[in-house]
């Protein structure tokens, strides 16, 4: 709505000098942004139809030449029912699962704790330390796998799931402890003065004020927590490598290509059930997570 | 919008401009999945060389030092436009 109104103050000048009115500019504004909106959303909608359209598939379908591929002639749920039955794919997905919820349970609590300390109790060097842990964010991935390879490996923990549960969090708290500090520091000061002077320690100020007040950015974090565990691929691919310990997004690529022979119904198959709980998240938490983002990331 | 709301919107502009930046420079997943080097190794970027070589081929001390290869590149961006973004935003409490 800012972005609509910055044009139409900025366009009154020019419009009158073009002799364009400003209703009409306006019209063109919107006709605009909708058919750019267009375009992108049919842009990122196309791959994830063709995903769920080629589950649903038989090989002898996706193998034909004719026919049309965006649709599928006669849905079949075989795949799904194959890839349920898999005992493998149980695996992945259980995996999957139980490293998820440690590491968000793990990451919220330690993003939490230190992002109260560094937004609200200032002691020496805690400005220093927050544009620390920011700085860490911007160190990828695929720089620390090799050195954390090691690391793993001199725990005994190569091949194990539950090393997922000990690197995960590494690529996420820093990114929450961040939008926390921010989401924090929005925090009238007021509140907290109030409760010191009513007595209250620094854990009760934390747990009955921070924390209620800070929910929707919490949850914001705890999406994004659950996006980067569930979503990861670098690191288990580097660090497991045989079937029972694998989680879904290398088990599938795995598990499901043998040399040259893909089989993609099952391949689809299982990339839509990896991509529902995501999905279903989103669905239901949609706009906590909007509104914490944008509360976090303006302090920065 | 070009004269009011899109300044207003540089830092956060340009912090995006860096996560997307590094983000892309160092990915991995898509180019493993896709080409995972591909034919004779002309299609490996950083991340997916550092594998190769470095877990796949079992020469750990090279395979961090290609990785290596991006810290330089990423931390001259990263300080440019973290030195834009602070210097913006004194501009504005002044």
């Amino acid at each position: 709505m800012s972005g609509a109104t910055a044009t139409s103050s900025t366009g009154a000048l020019a419009g009158r000098r073009r002799g364009f009115s400003l209703a009409a500019q306006r019209r063109w504004a919107l006709w605009g942004s909708y058919a750019a909106l267009a375009v992108f959303v049919v842009m990122f909608l196309a791959p994830p139809f063709f995903m769920v359209m080629t589950s649903l598939k038989t090989s002898a379908e996706i193998s034909a030449q004719q026919g049309n591929p965006w649709l599928a002639h006669q849905p079949t749920l075989r795949n799904f029912s194959e890839l349920i039955a898999d005992s493998n794919f149980q695996h992945f997905f259980l995996n999957s699962a139980v490293v998820t919820i440690c590491v968000v349970v793990i990451s919220m609590v330690i993003a939490v704790f230190a992002a109260f300390s560094l937004a609200r109790i200032g002691f020496w060097g805690s400005q220093l330390l927050a544009t620390g842990v920011f700085l860490t964010y911007l160190i990828p991935g695929s720089l620390l796998f090799i050195p954390l390879f090691q690391i793993v490996g001199a725990l005994g923990l190569i091949n194990n799931v539950w090393c997922l549960v000990l690197v995960y969090p590494t690529l996420a708290v820093p990114f929450c402890t961040w939008i926390m500090i921010g989401y924090f520091s929005s925090i009238p000061k007021e509140l907290d003065e109030a409760a010191l002077i009513d007595g209250a320690t620094y854990m009760q100020i934390l747990f009955r004020i921070f924390i209620p007040v800070a929910m929707p950015g919490i949850i914001a974090a705890m999406i994004f927590v659950f996006t980067v565990s569930w979503g990861q691929f670098l690191y288990p691919m580097a660090y497991l490598y045989t079937s029972n310990q694998m989680v879904l997004t290398v088990g599938i690529i795995t598990d499901l290509i043998r040399g040259d022979v893909f089989q993609w119904g099952k391949i689809m198959a299982g990339c839509v059930i990896a991509a529902a709980p995501p999905v279903i998240v989103y669905a239901f938490l949609m706009d906590y997570y909007i509104a914490g983002l944008t509360a976090g990331a303006t302090k920065a | 919008m070009f004269f009011v709301t899109l300044p207003m919107m540089r830092n956060i502009i340009s912090i995006t401009v860096l996560f997307s930046l590094i983000v892309t420079f160092a990915d991995f997943d898509i180019v493993r999945i896709l080409t995972a080097g591909g034919p004779q190794d002309m299609t490996h970027i950083f991340a997916t060389y550092a594998f190769a070589v470095g877990l796949q081929s079992g020469d750990i001390p090279l395979g961090a030092s290609v990785s290596l290869f991006m810290l330089p590149i990423l931390a001259v961006c990263a300080y440019f436009v973290l030195r834009g973004v602070t210097r913006r935003s004194k501009e504005i409490a002044a």
